[in-house]
């Protein structure tokens, strides 16, 4: 079900240790998985891996963990509803610098403006519509195209030291 | 899942039912509402329950698990009872404070500074 595909053409070294300190080869995967939490699980396994393998620090996947969790429940759950003769696709380009997620469900889509915002007042005491607040909270930008059923997340590893005032 | 064993494991301060959770993560959706039945199971069977749920070994939840503690919060004032959430890990703070949940819960520093609360109002 999953294949990694190099980023680009590459002497055959296969399983050679990517060096996450040198050239910033991008990892790219792609999966295309039933609407199945377990399987879910096992996708973000590997892209939290491939973040790991780019070196990248603990803050900033715990912060990937928090927003790919709620993406991949959204799309299973409110996208397919649980269906599983549905599927969801996920690409992910991983680099030392950045990672951007794509998570394509074959739900009915949604609006995002017609979310309401689970922070009022009124709706802190709903036990549900928090997902949405959480991935744009963790993430530099969410993006909802083809009338909500693909989520595009981007985020970019905070740079700790250098120019910090 | 190949063995199964309690999500939370129960203590008593007291009358204070202490819950501390079994596992790291709290984000698996089966997961969360067998942590909901077990919470409901100790409330429903408790006069006005005090409840102290003890967050220390906890690195990662999700808006679901969220959403078994508005539940579970519920449950027990519709009881007349308390709950406390106590050592939380800065991460997961920061969750409560994305979703403002700070606010409606009431959460100490440490163990001791929530069982003496419950004697406040």
């Amino acid at each position: 079900m999953a294949k990694r595909q190099p980023g680009s053409k590459m002497p055959s070294r296969p399983k050679a240790p990517v060096n996450g300190a040198g050239s910033d080869r991008p990892i790219r995967l792609h999966f295309v998985i039933p609407s199945d939490f377990a399987q879910s699980r096992r996708v973000q396994d590997s892209i939290f891996a491939a973040v790991a393998e780019k070196n990248w620090p603990e803050d900033d996947i715990f912060g990937l963990r928090m927003a790919m969790e709620e993406a991949m429940v959204n799309a299973i759950k409110h996208g397919n509803q649980l269906n599983p003769g549905k599927s969801v696709t996920v690409d992910a380009t991983v680099t030392a610098a950045g990672v951007e997620v794509s998570i394509l469900d074959q739900g009915p889509g949604f609006d995002r403006s017609s979310v309401p915002d689970p922070t009022l007042e009124e709706n802190l005491l709903k036990p549900s519509g928090r997902g949405i607040l959480m991935i744009e909270s963790y993430t530099d930008r969410a993006k909802w195209t083809e009338a909500g059923r693909r989520l595009t997340l981007t985020k970019a590893r905070q740079v700790s030291g250098s120019h910090a005032g | 899942m190949s063995e199964h064993t309690s999500p939370i494991k129960l203590s008593t301060d007291k009358d204070i039912r202490i819950v501390e959770f079994t596992v790291h993560k709290i984000i698996d959706e089966t997961f969360i509402s067998e942590i909901g039945q077990a919470l409901a199971s100790v409330i429903e069977t408790t006069a006005a329950p005090k409840m102290l749920l003890d967050f220390s070994t906890v690195d990662h939840l999700s808006s679901a698990a969220l959403g078994m503690l508005i539940n579970a919060n519920r449950k027990i004032l519709d009881r007349n009872g308390k709950l406390r959430l106590c050592t939380i890990k800065p991460e997961i703070m920061e969750v409560f404070v994305i979703t403002k949940l700070n606010k409606m819960f009431k959460i100490l520093p440490t163990r001791a500074e929530a069982v003496a609360s419950f004697s406040q109002t």
